[in-house]
């Protein structure tokens, strides 16, 4: 399809929470659910707030007595007063606003001089004020793809919902333990040009906002709205795009249903639609008009020049910028990305400057041993800890073990944590052999299987020195021996 | 209010607040509206409200260009209920004195203003006007509730009373929080003879949000005042955090114990008289109180100001008894330690590091020798002064200070005011201090008379 034809127009808007140890306006930490039961339950209603236009209808006295009654699940190790409604905002957590700037920083945003927090109104009971709180920092910015810039138009701070938990015909109940946490989110402007460009953009903002390290990384920590247009139809915005695969989908898919509207009625109208697991949508509700926001009066307005210094001077290398530094280092693509993306990344850092193992070897411990121990024998990798690792190298550096070991140690250390290295590689007979050893096995090899191929030969001689010896010091050792016969 | 560099240059271009402009600032263009300085903040950046909706504010330099787009919109309106009587509705009137209640945010400034009339503040709560006939509204003045006098509360004694005499069953006054049970005690002795239920309702919430309390108080103190057999001026605000019912505390047995949250008025030393859900269910707590009668009440307003409050705590100087001496007080109420005691330096056998300057009992004595009434209430809040318990006490008692029982301070203050406004004569006073007037004290403490339990 001609995308430039059909005129398509596309806006990402990605939110992310953030890792921080305190919620947005309070001292409560970012946990989730730590126990089985709230340790209170509240009831509350939701008003209609008085119309901008000055009138009351008697519709919404008659709206009023069928509201629902919200139900809040509230947890006392992560919720206070603040999340309840029953206390003013702190001020705002300086360590998220310094994140948000980070990130709007490396989307190379206009920084606004002066912060306001405002008060964004949602009277679905998802916030138990009844609004959503919300800062602008930055405007005007870009990025690259591999379609070229990209306007960033947008970057926010914002206090995350309470998780809806159920839906009944008089009540809905949330649970408050998300409420508050941060979140940041990036608005894209123009320039994503096909739906395929699209789901670069996603990921690639994704990328850029968890190089801070401050990105949360777990079910639900990230939603992606997407807003699409075509000529002759009209902005639909898609909520909650749950993966990056269904962004190109959900395009395609919207604009046939807008052509064919187009053809039909003449029209399309401005919706907020639902995604269904195949891509496809549901009329979820009209667009509302522009948010109605207003200050929160709360919190005073948070200059940024001062934290804007501290940031620069600490900006984080983006995940691109990595993934190239490690292709030098010698790393394929595919594991630099893995690398980066892993738990392991900043030891991957530090034990490479610190030894003269090859990088690769060392990525490949992180990334693909770690992975096969935990995902086909089930063992709790997790236990391993920093300085397991810096031992485990060292040895491997000073040739006592070698790197076909490396699985057999880590696996024992971590059923048995409070064994160190050293004594494992004892209790295992992992210490490197001597190679007056290894000849011997090499010669009593090939004297019991004196007709075979000499693949056959090595994968005999492997099997007896497993772990013990390096394979290429093996078959460099046989193919000399055979060498002698013939 | 923006800088005075800021003033000239939109002067000079002809901008004026609310209008639309546009910024441009190295490389950054900004479009919106131009709101009014808050007055927190860097007077030197403009405040723009993007179309986003978003306010940011951007400082004005050298480099900044600023042009002006058009006309914005009419800001500042406020919405206002059209009163709509149904006669057949029990008639109550509502006197509206100001506070968070009868605030309303703009949303196009975001700036805070006062309600400009008891219609505004009804367009809050439309559902009123199917619970109660509304019968008058006053706003006398609007002001935040630490701002009121005793010249506040004279004027609102004299519309609770016209209304009441003139056909109404009931009064909602909506007031601000801080000193909304001040308030209580000041109505509940200057309307002698009351016999007609007199809410007065605040919020802990702002009405801009969905989550406004002053609603559910609103809808509460309607069916107080328009359904209940209770003949009392009462505080009718949320019973817990939940939005499920307000409790009715005696105008002269109930204290602010919250900052913040929407059940910050408790009953302290009994219970409140009644629970009322937002259905209108009327739940009486058993204790009594004076039932309703169309009778006359009498305002009886007279009050003597010149009354302070002091506190006694560790190395407190009570030298400051001194100068209330000079400034002519005619009343001090003490809030003293626990059973109502003050630092005399004569309690133990060590007597070496207490400086006997620092004994109260010769101020207090002083200050009754010049025909200062002297009251001593607790700090503790919950719980009975006594005058005999230990020495310290027996010491304070002998100077002729009054222990005001299980009265609570801040209505102690107030009555004392009241009482001394009416008499001047010693043994009168103390008859009057001690006796109840409004049920501000009952010799019988309730079993239940402790903070609430977590």
């Amino acid at each position: 399809m001609d995308y430039k034809k059909v005129g398509l127009r596309v806006g990402l808007e990605i939110h992310h929470e953030l890792d921080t140890k305190e919620k947005l306006f309070c001292s409560c930490p970012t946990l989730l659910k730590t126990k089985e039961k709230p340790d209170l339950i509240l009831e509350r209603f939701q008003r209609p707030v008085a119309g901008e236009t000055g009138e009351i209808d008697i519709a919404a006295i008659e709206q009023m007595k069928k509201r629902v009654k919200i139900i809040y699940e509230v947890y006392d190790d992560c919720d206070c007063l603040i999340d309840t409604d029953e206390e003013p905002p702190h001020e705002p957590n300086n360590e998220a606003i310094k994140v948000a700037l980070t990130i709007a920083t490396l989307f190379n945003c206009k920084i606004v001089d002066e912060i306001h927090v405002m008060r964004k109104t949602i009277i679905d009971g998802s916030l138990p004020s009844g609004f959503q709180r919300t800062m602008l920092l930055g405007t005007n910015g870009w990025m690259d793809t591999n379609q070229g810039k990209v306007e960033i138009e947008a970057v926010s701070l914002e206090e995350d919902s309470a998780r809806l938990i159920n839906k009944e015909k008089n009540s809905v109940t949330f649970r408050l333990d998300r409420l508050g946490i941060p979140e940041v989110e990036v608005g894209t402007g123009k320039g994503i040009v096909s739906p395929d460009h699209a789901k670069e953009v996603a990921l690639k903002i994704g990328n850029i906002i968890r190089s801070t390290g401050k990105a949360k990384i777990r079910e639900g920590s990230v939603r992606q709205d997407v807003n699409i247009s075509i000529k002759g139809g009209d902005r639909v915005e898609v909520k909650h795009v749950p993966s990056l695969s269904l962004i190109p989908i959900v395009i395609e898919k919207e604009i046939e249903r807008q052509l064919s509207l187009i053809k039909s009625r003449g029209k399309v109208t401005r919706d907020v639609r639902k995604i269904l697991e195949d891509g496809s949508t549901e009329f979820l509700r009209p667009l509302p008009g522009s948010a109605r926001m207003y200050p929160e009066t709360d919190v005073i307005p948070i200059k940024t020049s001062e934290l804007l210094k501290e940031v620069k001077k600490r900006l984080p290398e983006t995940w691109d910028r990595k993934i190239q530094r490690y292709n030098k280092l010698g790393l394929s693509n595919e594991l630099g990305k893995q690398i980066v993306k892993s738990d392991y990344v900043d030891l991957f850092e530090t034990t490479v400057k610190k030894t003269k193992i090859k990088p690769n070897i060392i990525a490949n411990v992180f990334v693909n041993t770690l992975k096969n121990l935990k995902k086909r024998e089930k063992i709790p990798v997790e236990n391993l800890k920093d300085n397991d690792f810096e031992e485990l190298f060292e040895f491997l550096v000073n040739g006592k073990i070698v790197k076909e070991s490396i699985p057999d140690i880590l696996s024992y250390k971590a059923k048995n944590p409070n064994m160190k290295i050293i004594e494992i590689v004892k209790k295992l007979g992992l210490e490197t052999m001597a190679k007056e050893e290894l000849l011997k096995i090499v010669k009593d090899v090939l004297r019991k299987n004196k007709d075979q191929p000499i693949n056959k030969t090595i994968g005999i001689v492997m099997r007896r020195v497993r772990g013990k010896a390096r394979s290429e010091d093996v078959v460099k050792m046989v193919k000399k021996e055979v060498e002698k016969i013939y | 209010m923006y800088s005075n560099k800021i003033l000239r240059v939109l002067k000079g271009k002809k901008i004026k607040v609310g209008d639309r402009i546009r910024l441009i600032k190295d490389k950054g263009v900004y479009e919106g509206i131009l709101m009014p300085r808050i007055k927190m903040g860097n007077k030197d950046s403009l405040i723009i409200k993007l179309k986003s909706g978003y306010n940011i504010g951007i400082e004005f330099d050298n480099k900044t260009r600023i042009e002006r787009l058009g006309k914005g919109r009419k800001l500042g309106v406020i919405p206002k209920l059209k009163i709509k009587r149904k006669k057949k509705l029990p008639n109550v009137s509502m006197v509206a004195t100001g506070g968070t209640i009868g605030t309303h945010v703009d949303y196009k400034t975001g700036g805070v203003f006062m309600c400009r009339s008891p219609e505004e503040i009804l367009s809050t709560t439309p559902e009123l006007m199917n619970i109660i006939d509304l019968k008058n509204t006053h706003r006398p003045f609007t002001l935040a509730s630490e701002d009121m006098t005793y010249k506040h509360w004279q004027e609102m004694a004299k519309l609770v009373a016209k209304e009441l005499n003139s056909g109404c069953r009931g009064v909602i006054v909506t007031h601000g929080t801080d000193t909304l049970h001040y308030s209580g005690a000041a109505l509940s002795f200057m309307l002698r003879n009351l016999s007609k239920p007199v809410a007065l309702v605040g919020a802990q919430r702002s009405p801009d949000r969905g989550s406004f309390d002053g609603s559910i108080n609103l809808i509460c103190a309607s069916y107080f005042t328009g359904y209940s057999d209770i003949g009392e001026v009462a505080l009718v605000m949320h019973g817990t955090s939940n939005d499920n019912y307000c409790l009715v505390n005696r105008g002269t047995r109930v204290r602010k114990l919250h900052t913040s949250r929407r059940d910050a008025f408790q009953s302290v030393n009994e219970k409140p008289i009644a629970k009322i859900w937002t259905n209108g269910k009327i739940e009486k707590t058993g204790i009594e109180y004076t039932k309703f009668e169309d009778k006359k009440v009498i305002v009886d307003h007279k009050f003597e100001p010149k009354v302070a409050l002091l506190k006694a705590f560790p190395n407190s100087d009570p030298s400051i008894i001194g100068w209330y001496l000079d400034k002519k007080y005619k009343g001090l109420i003490i809030e003293g330690t626990g059973l109502g005691h003050v630092p005399t330096g004569e309690s133990g056998i060590e007597m070496g590091k207490f400086d006997p300057k620092m004994s109260w009992i010769p101020y207090i004595k002083k200050a009754i020798d010049r025909g200062v009434t002297v009251v001593m209430t607790s700090q503790t809040i919950f719980g009975r002064v006594h005058p005999y318990v230990y020495k310290n006490l027996r010491l304070v008692s002998e100077t002729g200070a009054i222990y005001a029982e299980d009265m609570l301070t801040e209505v102690a203050l107030v009555k004392l005011s009241w009482v001394l406004g009416h008499t001047k004569k010693k043994e009168k006073i103390r008859e009057m201090m001690l006796t109840p007037l409004a049920r501000e004290i009952n010799p019988r403490t309730d079993l239940n008379s402790v903070v609430k339990s977590v």
